[in-house]
């Protein structure tokens, strides 16, 4: 590899930093799709199904209450002589009980899972930070970087002289690149500093729910 | 078998990803200098790990919704 800049086509890099912007893009929509979806579960969890379940134990609980209500009123016109039926009136009562009991075991499912959920949310959001971070700010700033870089050679390669461009060429590079590497390394020591005073910083200032405050095990 | 939204959202990513690489093989063969070395090991081999991170992470989660809607479902719903 040279010490000395070493680029051969200007075109190559412009195509490049397309494809990083390009790749911003499809990065961020990915993670953005994903964390959509994290939003569409809490909010299937804490609303969908709470209300759905709860509705669920309403209508059995009228069910049953009406089963019951037939059994006993055949139990009551029961006579020596006549024994209505009631199998099927049984049949029914036993199923909305099984349903009630399905409705309260899923609105304790759902008491369980809502910190559970919001736990794994949180391991998601972590998960994808550094993407996040990287496909958003740092892609930017290598584009920007590349930019600098395509502006620079094309405005050599415009002013100079052919003749000139070759020993030139490889000077105003390596004017570029220093003064390239020297920002960047001021760059780091900057976020470097930031890192450190943002450490508790919210995962994701956009989420509304709490942090969870158990670190129990989610649901079987 | 994890949420199909989420696996979309990981080959999307992977995929991203893999373009670049591609890219960037080519783009290298015309760029060889101590900048250029400096720009992939600052820029872009952090994306590597980065994305095997988020893959996992996204792929466990996955698996938690899945089992979340398994778990909350209503199987007379679906009869």
């Amino acid at each position: 590899m040279s010490s000395h800049a070493d680029v051969r086509s200007i075109d190559a890099l412009k195509d490049f930093r397309a494809v990083l912007a390009l790749y911003a893009e499809e990065a961020q929509g990915a993670l953005g799709a994903v964390k959509m979806e994290a939003r569409r579960s809490l909010n299937w969890l804490h609303h969908d199904r709470k209300v759905y379940w709860s509705e669920q134990i309403k209508r059995s609980r009228e069910a049953v209450a009406s089963a019951r209500a037939e059994v006993a009123r055949r139990r009551l016109a029961k006579t020596p002589e006549h024994t209505p039926a009631m199998s099927e009136q049984k049949e029914l009562l036993r199923k909305a009980e099984a349903r009630l009991r399905e409705a309260e075991s899923k609105i304790a499912l759902i008491k369980k899972w809502e910190p559970a959920l919001q736990l794994a949310v949180l391991e998601l959001y972590a998960s994808v930070r550094r993407i996040g971070d990287l496909s958003g700010t740092d892609v930017a700033r290598a584009s920007m970087l590349l930019g600098r870089l395509i502006d620079a050679l094309e405005a050599y390669v415009r002013e100079a002289p052919p003749s000139r461009l070759g020993v030139q060429g490889l000077q105003t590079m390596d004017t570029i690149a220093a003064s390239i590497v020297a920002e960047e390394t001021a760059r780091d020591a900057e976020v470097d500093q930031a890192a450190g005073a943002s450490s508790d910083e919210p995962l994701e200032p956009g989420l509304d729910f709490t942090e969870p405050t158990v670190s129990q095990e989610r649901p079987a | 078998m994890a949420n199909a939204n989420i696996m979309a959202g990981t080959n999307r990513l992977k995929h991203a990803l893999k373009s670049l690489e591609d890219h960037w093989i080519n783009t290298r063969e015309t760029w060889n200098d101590s900048v250029r070395q400096r720009f992939e090991e600052r820029h872009l081999k952090p994306l590597d790990s980065a994305t095997d991170a988020a893959v996992i992470g996204m792929m466990k989660f996955g698996e938690v919704i899945d089992r979340l809607r398994r778990d909350l479902a209503d199987r007379s719903e679906l009869s």
